[in-house]
């Protein structure tokens, strides 16, 4: 029963955590469906429309939610016992690991791609004009690759789970 | 190449045909 509870409140989590962090994503593909690039004027006046947008716009919220997804993700796969098979692709567990792969690459992509350019365009870490403008299109392409990503990822959930009669 | 993902559709567009190849390669493997 303990053990029905954990895993059905981890589930929650992970869907939970997945509709935060990629809900971000989609809410801009949706709201800008075409890129807007940042201008010099965009970055060097602080109440310039854009950059008062870019400032009160959620910077931390969907990272973590990333974490949460990715946590919860894993800790179901290793109480079932099924990590290491998940991981290595291994028979009737292999959509769900190679999901799990791409969810991986998404969160490195966020946190090591994405957050310290993004650092740079908001101005928490110094950086010339340039470096702000270049690093507003690599903030850009790098949610741009997660929102891709999502699409086979939130498929290899749903057929790690339901669809296992298509791929065993 | 990346400056396809500057529109959403082609982004959309994208990750379909990612996830059409992917399943497949599975579905191969399986």
């Amino acid at each position: 029963m303990e053990g029905i509870l954990f895993e059905v409140l981890a589930r929650w989590l992970h869907f939970v955590g997945a509709l935060v962090w990629v809900g971000h994503n989609y809410a801009t593909a949706v709201t800008r469906p075409r890129y807007m690039p940042l201008t010099a004027a965009d970055l060097s006046d602080p109440e310039s429309p854009r950059q008062r947008a870019l400032m009160q716009r959620e910077h931390g919220t969907f990272r973590y939610a990333s974490l949460l997804t990715w946590g919860s993700g894993a800790l179901i796969l290793w109480y079932r016992g099924w990590l290491v098979d998940a991981l290595s692709l291994h028979g009737s567990l292999a959509p769900l690991g190679l999901g799990m792969w791409i969810a991986t690459l998404m969160v490195c992509n966020l946190w090591f791609v994405l957050w310290p350019h993004q650092k740079r365009v908001l101005g928490f870490v110094p950086a010339s004009l340039d470096e702000r403008l270049r690093a507003s299109r690599v903030t850009f392409l790098s949610a741009r690759v997660n929102t891709m990503l999502s699409i086979p990822v939130l498929f290899l959930m749903g057929a790690g789970t339901h669809g296992i009669a298509l791929f065993g | 190449m990346l400056k396809l993902l500057d529109s959403s559709a082609v982004t959309v567009v994208l990750g379909v045909t990612l996830t059409i190849v992917l399943a497949a390669l599975l579905r191969l493997a399986g």
